[in-house]
């Protein structure tokens, strides 16, 4: 069953209940809404937060209301701003009256104007924060002072039910419900982890599900409000409702409907990611503008890396053309989608620069580098592109964008590899530098006589050009045990990635020390060539500082005798 | 986001192009015509200026490779002058400078 954006459709599993959903192009600033048309009501779900949404919203209204004379109840699934601010914007004919619900934590909030537990700070200029009266108060803390119908100013009565379901497991998932005429209901349901005034609600077999699938990602994870084991409960209680034949459809409060089954399996990989969601920090207004200098400066070289990496197939092609192997050279550029990658990082620098010219939050670059980084990986990690390019410069593109994750997600990162000697991780890196020189003599002379063969080996000469194969290397290793304490991995990314950016601008001569003092290793690299320190790129070093920062090391460019030397710190492992 | 601007200059011996903004896959088509235009005339050298670019995509790249084979075939290499650092870079380590002349 399709849930088909703007326009009324009959809900699946009802008689005469129809929806109209209006889904805009996700993004963080306003939400899906959902309006539903009964008999005896019209149900507005989430208004969200755009001027032009609202007044759709109230155009489709009006139209209904043509037809029927009936009271609006608008529901909101949580009170954050892209879901609730325009709650009290929906314009009606005179006479109609709308009465609007929301959990009892999230109707606290706005009446508070809480800037925190509505997220109003992470939107632009102090978005209003939405003032409406909410006469439906859901799951009341107090349900002894629960009003149990609302008066209708025609002398209608909606009667709100309470009726928790047990649920096998021996937990209890909180519902409420009313009719919406011709036996028709709207259930609600208690499913906080996004917020503590997250609900669910569920008309025939659609189920709408706010921001609870995504509740887990990265950028979303840590929000004020957000509870680790409040998600696991409402995740563990959804997919238990899922499992039953009742839901056919499920509606999120940003994107489209998809099946019920499909939304199991999502939330089943998500109940899997959240449970290693322990000690989530909070995700305040400064932890954002840090990680979106953060996103900043790792999608800058992100974007390098990817564009060599495009780079190098576009030489490979060049002289595959040369040899006259046209149809080769197609094949090796149609294997890395270079232009979808292209327009996914042409995307979020459009969006990066709008950031910078403050037309929009900086949570949404944030969201944007998230997306960007999840799709990154996706091309990345397919099987042909692991043949095709070398696959230590596509581990070091997916070891980033993995830590940017784990970042924004608030995890610790960097500290779950083996560690190694300094040393041993230089020689294995000039090991590997060598070996690009001397690349294996005799693979085209065995390969003649097969055309398919030869044309490999000569693909594989080709992608075997190392940045690194024209440098001379003078490594002078300390004496002592080098020991730190970093993964011998993201040591080797953060040497290769300096190292090659000083071969991209020319250097042919580099000299690596390594030396210890108490509590640190320290690693030495500069060029007998002269190099101005602004060639190393100001953000490339502000990122590797940060990450090496939160490692308890750093980088720094200094000048020794008029030339630039980037000194990395470690913290020895013994120290830790 | 900026847009691109070509302006081109002609001597007897050789065009040279101008460009000002960021090469990506919004823009690039403005860079491809008249620099293929150029590489794929007859006579002449073709240099390409870049001083004022100050982002370039992979689609910057493709149209600098079908430029190269263009010129290739009648004994030419492109050339880049003025190229910033952090472009220089990504050219060096994509293997451009092999049959591309490229100049900071």
């Amino acid at each position: 069953m399709k849930i088909e954006a703007n326009l009324w459709q009959k809900v699946p599993g009802t008689p005469s209940v129809e929806i109209f959903p209006i889904i805009p192009k996700t993004n963080c600033i306003s939400s899906n809404c959902f309006i539903f048309s009964a008999r005896d009501a019209l149900v507005v779900v989430d208004p969200g937060a755009n001027r032009e949404q609202t007044r759709q919203i109230s155009q489709v209204l009006t139209d209904a209301l043509a037809l029927a004379h009936r009271p609006i109840l608008v529901f909101l699934t949580h009170c954050h701003q892209d879901h609730s601010q325009e709650a009290g914007g929906i314009e009606l004919p005179t006479g109609i009256e709308i009465k609007r619900f929301a959990h009892q934590a999230g109707v606290e909030a706005m009446k508070n104007r809480d800037p925190n537990l509505t997220v109003a700070y992470l939107y632009l200029g102090n978005p209003g924060i939405c003032a409406a009266p909410f006469e439906g108060i859901l799951f009341r803390s107090s349900p002894e002072s629960e009003p149990s119908a609302l008066e209708l100013d025609d002398g209608r009565r909606i009667e709100l039910h309470t009726e928790p379901i047990a649920m096998p497991d021996g937990a209890t998932l909180q519902r409420q419900w009313l009719f919406l005429g011709d036996g028709n209901r709207l259930e609600i349901y208690h499913t906080p982890g996004h917020s503590p005034c997250s609900i669910s609600l569920r008309v025939g077999s659609l189920l709408i599900l706010g921001d609870l699938p995504f509740a887990a990602n990265p950028g979303v994870c840590g929000l004020n409000g957000w509870n680790h084991a409040d998600l696991l409960q409402s995740l563990r209680k959804v997919n238990w409702l899922l499992e039953t034949p009742e839901i056919e459809v499920c509606c999120p409060g940003h994107g489209y409907c998809i099946s019920a089954q499909s939304m199991r399996e999502k939330l089943r990989m998500m109940e899997a990611e959240a449970s290693n969601l322990t000690d989530v920090p909070l995700l305040d207004a400064e932890r954002i503008s840090a990680l979106k200098i953060y996103v900043d400066e790792l999608l800058e070289e992100t974007t390098a890396l990817l564009t060599i990496f495009s780079g190098r197939l576009y030489t490979i092609s060049y002289y595959l053309s040369l040899l006259e192997e046209e149809s080769a050279a197609g094949r090796i550029l149609a294997a890395l989608d270079i232009d979808r990658i292209d327009g996914i990082l042409s995307d979020f620098r459009r969006i990066a620069e709008a950031f910078n010219t403050s037309a929009i939050p900086e949570w949404t670059v944030v969201l944007k580098g998230v997306q960007v980084a999840r799709s990154l990986r996706l091309i990345l990690s397919a099987e042909h592109v692991q043949q095709l390019l070398d696959f230590h410069l596509v581990d070091r593109a997916q070891r980033r964008l993995l830590d940017f994750l784990s970042v924004v997600h608030g995890l610790q990162f960097l500290r779950t590899e083996q560690s190694r000697a300094a040393n041993e991780v230089i020689a294995e890196l000039l090991k590997r530098a060598k070996e690009a020189q001397l690349a294996q003599p005799n693979d085209l002379m065995e390969a003649v006589d097969d055309d398919q063969a030869f044309l490999q080996a000569l693909t594989r000469r080709l992608e075997a050009h190392s940045p690194l194969r024209n440098i001379d290397f003078e490594f002078t290793p300390a004496p002592q045990e080098t020991n730190a304490n970093i993964g011998a991995e993201r040591l080797d990314d953060i040497l290769t990635n300096l190292i090659e950016g000083m071969a991209g601008i020319g250097v042919k001569h580099i000299r690596i020390a390594t030396e210890v003092s108490p509590g640190h290793v320290a690693i030495r690299l500069s060029s007998r060539e002269r190099i101005n320190p602004a060639a190393f790129g100001k953000r490339r070093l502000d990122l590797y500082n940060r990450t090496l920062g939160w490692l308890g090391g750093s980088l720094e460019c200094s000048q020794q005798a008029g030339n630039a030397e980037l000194l990395i710190r470690l913290p020895a492992l013994e120290s830790v | 986001m900026k847009e691109l601007e070509i302006t081109l200059q002609r001597s007897e011996s050789t065009v040279v192009l101008h460009a000002v903004g960021s090469v990506d896959s919004d823009t690039a088509a403005q860079l491809q015509e008249p620099l293929l235009r150029a590489a794929e005339a007859p006579t002449g050298a073709v240099e390409l200026d870049l001083a004022e670019v100050s982002y370039m995509s992979s689609a910057g790249l493709r149209v600098l490779v079908q430029a190269a084979k263009a010129l290739q075939k009648r004994g030419e290499r492109l050339r880049l002058v003025n190229v910033p650092l952090h472009i220089y870079n990504i050219l060096n380590l994509a293997g451009f400078t092999s049959f591309i002349d490229i100049k900071t």
